[in-house]
This record gives C-alpha cells, sequence and structure tokens, in this order.
C-alpha cells in the first residue's frame, strides 16, 4: 500500500466536498478513482500530491503521515513523481523538447549540468513511446488536446516517477482518441512495471479494462473499493447503474454538493 | 436595499478581517521572495530575459513619453518664467522636477501599464491554466521561478529606464528652450547642470529602486493571489495597475516628505 487515506474531510468555502473518505492505493498497480463529477476524485488525487490539503483526517504515504511532511520531505517526495494535468498545463512560451525537459533540467542544475544533446535524445525515446516522434520542436499552441495530453504524459514520465497520477485524462476527447490514451496508459505501466499508476476518471469502461484496484466515490465518500472483477459482480444497483451508464434508476440525477 | 447597523457593523468586521489577512499573506510573499531569492539555483538567465523585456523592450515607450513629458514641462514653465526674463533657467527647473518627481513617477507609470499589467496577466493565466500547480508538482517554487526573476528584473531595469527618462526629458527642454524661447545652449547646460545635483539623482535613484521593487512584487502578487477564469485575470490585473499606481504616489509622497521635512 503507497497511499492510504483515513476519514479526510476537505470543504471549499463551506461547502463539504470530501467527506469522511478513506481508501488507499495500491504500489506498483493501476488504481482507478471513479465517480460521477464534483464527487471529489480530482481533490483527493492533489492531496496525494500536497497541491491540497484536507481539513481532517489523515493520509499515510508509505506508512508515514504524508500531512506531516516538511518542505525539504515534500520537495524530495515531488520529484519521484509526476503528474498529468486535466488540461496538460503545458508552459506555453517553451516547445515540446523544453516542456519535456524542464523537470530535469530544473533539478540537475543543483549537481551539475546536463548535456542538452543527451536530454533530446531522452525525449525522443520518450515521445515514440508516447507516440509522438518528429514533435520535439513544436509549439503546445500547433498540438491538438490528445497530442498535448502525449506532451502531458511524457514530462510526467521524463524524470522517471515511482508514481504516475492521471486528473481525468481523457476528458474532452473524442471516444477514439479516450481509448488510444487509455491503451497509453496501460502501454506506460507495461513499460514501467515498478510504476504504481492512479487515474481519476468518469470512463467505468477503462477502469474495468485496464484497472487493478478501482475506487469508487459517492457523495465525497468511498461507495465501493476492489478490484474490477468484484465491480463488475456487483448486484448493488448503484454500482449497477453507473457501471450501465443510464441516467435513471438509483443515482440522482443532479451531482450531490 | 439599506443594510441595518447591525448588518454594516458585521460587514465592516468581515472587510478588516479579510484586509488583515491579506496583509498577512503579502508580508509572508515578501518573506518568501528574499528566502527564494538567496537559495539557489539562481535565476540569472530568467532575470536577463526579464531585464530585457522590462528594459530594453520599454525603451521606446520611456525615451517618446520622456521627450514629449519634458517639452510640454519645457514650453510650461517657459511661459511663466518669460514673465521675469529668466528663460534661461527652463532646463534647469526642468530637469530638476524631473529628477526629483517627474522621472521615476512617470517611468513607473509607463512600467506598470506595459510591463506590470503583462506580469500579472501571465502569472494568472499561468494559474488558471494549472500551470502553478505543475511547477509545485515538478518540485520547483513559483517564487522562485516566477517571481524572483521578474522582481530582480524591475529593481535593475526601471532605475536605468528612470536614468533615461531624465536624459531624454532634459532633451525634451533643450529644444523648447533653445527653439522656442531662444535660449543660448550654454546658459542651458550651466543653468541646469549647477542645479540637478548628486543629491537630486540620488533620491531620483532612490525612487526608482523603491518603484521598482513596488511594481514587480505588487504585479506578481496579484497574479498568484487571482481567482481562476478570465474574470480573475482582468480582476488581478486592475488591482496589480491600480495598486501599484496609488502605492508608488504614496511612496513618493513618503520619500519627498522625509528629504524635504525630516532630513
Amino acid at each position: 500500500m503507497i497511499f492510504e487515506f483515513k476519514d479526510v474531510y476537505k470543504a471549499f468555502r463551506g461547502q463539504p466536498v470530501i467527506k469522511s473518505m478513506s481508501f488507499s492505493i495500491e504500489a506498483g498497480r493501476t488504481n482507478y478513482i471513479i465517480g460521477r463529477s464534483g464527487e471529489g476524485k480530482s481533490v483527493s488525487l492533489k492531496m496525494m500530491v500536497g497541491l491540497i490539503q484536507p481539513d481532517q483526517g489523515e493520509i499515510l504515504y508509505r506508512g508515514r503521515d504524508f500531512l506531516a511532511f516538511s518542505p525539504q520531505e515534500l520537495t524530495s517526495y515531488r520529484r519521484t513523481v509526476g503528474f498529468l494535468f486535466q488540461h496538460s498545463a503545458l508552459f506555453d512560451a517553451m516547445s515540446v523538447l523544453d516542456n519535456i525537459i524542464f523537470a530535469k533540467q530544473e533539478h540537475s542544475r543543483l549537481t551539475s549540468r546536463l548535456d542538452r544533446v543527451k536530454l533530446k535524445k531522452e525525449v525522443e525515446e520518450i515521445l515514440e513511446i508516447v507516440g509522438l516522434t518528429g514533435a520535439l520542436e513544436a509549439m503546445p499552441s500547433d498540438l491538438s488536446v490528445g497530442e498535448k495530453k502525449r506532451v502531458a504524459l511524457g514530462r510526467a514520465l521524463m524524470t522517471k516517477p515511482d508514481v504516475l497520477f492521471y486528473d481525468e485524462p481523457t476528458t474532452g476527447l473524442d471516444p477514439i482518441y479516450a481509448e488510444r490514451i487509455d491503451e497509453l496508459i496501460d502501454r506506460t505501466k507495461q513499460a514501467y512495471s515498478h510504476l504504481t499508476t492512479v487515474v481519476v476518471s468518469h470512463d467505468v469502461l477503462a477502469s474495468l479494462k485496464y484497472g487493478d484496484h478501482v475506487v469508487m466515490l459517492k457523495n465525497g465518500t468511498v461507495y465501493s473499493e476492489g478490484t474490477p472483477e468484484e465491480l463488475k459482480t456487483s448486484q448493488d444497483p448503484y454500482i449497477k447503474q453507473f457501471l450501465a451508464g443510464y441516467w435513471f434508476g438509483y443515482a440522482p440525477n443532479q451531482p450531490s454538493a | 436595499m439599506k443594510l441595518s447597523w447591525r448588518a454594516q457593523i458585521s460587514k465592516t468586521q468581515r472587510y478588516l478581517q479579510q484586509l488583515v489577512v491579506e496583509a498577512g499573506l503579502f508580508c509572508l510573499f515578501i518573506f518568501e521572495i528574499f528566502r527564494q531569492a538567496i537559495k539557489r539555483p539562481s535565476r540569472l538567465r530568467l532575470t536577463l530575459a526579464q531585464i530585457e523585456f522590462i528594459g530594453y523592450e520599454s525603451l521606446g515607450l520611456v525615451v517618446m513619453s520622456a521627450v514629449f513629458t519634458g517639452g510640454v514641462f519645457a514650453l510650461q514653465i517657459g511661459e511663466i518664467v518669460h514673465i521675469f526674463n529668466s528663460e534661461s533657467l527652463i532646463g534647469a527647473i526642468t530637469c530638476d522636477s524631473l529628477a526629483l518627481a517627474l522621472a521615476p513617477i512617470i517611468t513607473g507609470f509607463l512600467v506598470t501599464g506595459r510591463v506590470g499589467s503583462s506580469m500579472t496577466a501571465e502569472i494568472s493565466a499561468m494559474k488558471s491554466k494549472e500551470q502553478i500547480d505543475a511547477l509545485q508538482v515538478m518540485a520547483v517554487h513559483p517564487i522562485s521561478y516566477l517571481v524572483v526573476p521578474r522582481v530582480c528584473g524591475c529593481l535593475f531595469a526601471v532605475p536605468c529606464l528612470t536614468v533615461l527618462f531624465l536624459l531624454f526629458g532634459g532633451i525634451g527642454a533643450y529644444v523648447v528652450s533653445t527653439y522656442v524661447f531662444y535660449v543660448d545652449p550654454g546658459a542651458f547646460f550651466e543653468h541646469t547642470f549647477r542645479e540637478v545635483n548628486w543629491d537630486d539623482l540620488r533620491i531620483m535613484l532612490g525612487k526608482s529602486v523603491m518603484v521598482g521593487w513596488l511594481v514587480g512584487v505588487l504585479s506578481c502578487y496579484f497574479g498568484l493571489r487571482s481567482s481562476r477564469g478570465t474574470r480573475g485575470i482582468g480582476r488581478a490585473t486592475i488591482r496589480a495597475v491600480v495598486s501599484s499606481f496609488i502605492t508608488i504616489l504614496m511612496m513618493d509622497a513618503l520619500i519627498t516628505f522625509i528629504d524635504i521635512v525630516v532630513l
């Protein structure tokens, strides 16, 4: 177990988004956090990288209190993770190459200046993994949404992370491109076997197909947690409705606060 | 709808609380700038890029503004001193006024309008697009990467631009003095160099360093504190520009008061 959430609570402007949430993230596996919009999926993901602090509760990282990390410890931890943001968050003024090498260059400055040519070769290899060869000198504005996500994945992979976080990687993509991104997440996991993957998504089918461990959220709490097989065979009406994707049935139509 | 006195008091309380919180956050921000500025990695390349953006790319604007400000100021002064047949003093009075008040303030306004607003908009757009979060996740401190080079750039570029403003304002005054009021060039320079002394230049540079600091810090602060979305970017830019203008004028009044009354 790499992450453990214990009774985590978070409210924004008095409105609770996460209410007593407890779940775990398994090391070396592909973990999916699924749920409807506004259930606190992205918030819980951002808590795992220290971008958002919970109001109450405990988060353990490899058995240690993550919330008690000093700024130095947090910096060291962040050097071991990669994060793919929902809208890619690429730096507009930088080329694909500069975006991908950014973190590595920043960190290597502390010890020695790395050879740019060597980095370029490394980037070419990564672009091949994410299926975007030849885009080295392109600017983010020249790329499609899907291509930007690939570059963002390349940037996350460049630092050889132990944990890779994906915040809704297929949002805003057509079904074909979304499937390609899901495949890419799976392919990346195969290529880096030690990697722990945490994906926040609406895509139930992808979570069942590629996930090893699925956490389902509802009303700011964990509704279900287990393997995709356990989820598939569940007789719970809400889970059945969610998996089928029907708008009518057990789940209320309006997203909960 | 008119608020009851209880509602008025609670509204004022909330406003004051917010003000105290904002002041505290601003102090922490300043402290963090100093902390990050002395930490490695040094942001020399980024700072040089900012100096180019703030200083070099503002040259045309500052030079044009300075020539016209100096010229117009000389015309106005010329009209008055003409009554006393003292046209040869036009250069001295204009350059002294430029050095002591106009050059740092107008340069500050120009830099705020051209550079400060752009800095705020850029940083708040980065925040809106989660790029600041991305920096943090990549273990890069946003203040070290974004704020320190911009503030250092302002601290260096604004005094340089102010000196240029004075120089070109003086040229504007010279043109008006010699071609409109037929002042002898020798008399113009003699009076000007006698009147504008090192003390004036020292005050001008002191003010311009403060202006640079204020523009850099406030622009970055409001950029980082902006709320997300396009409306947030607009509001942050307005707040940065307005507060820069006001604090520049307040700082100018304070330094002038200390210089004239206290020292």
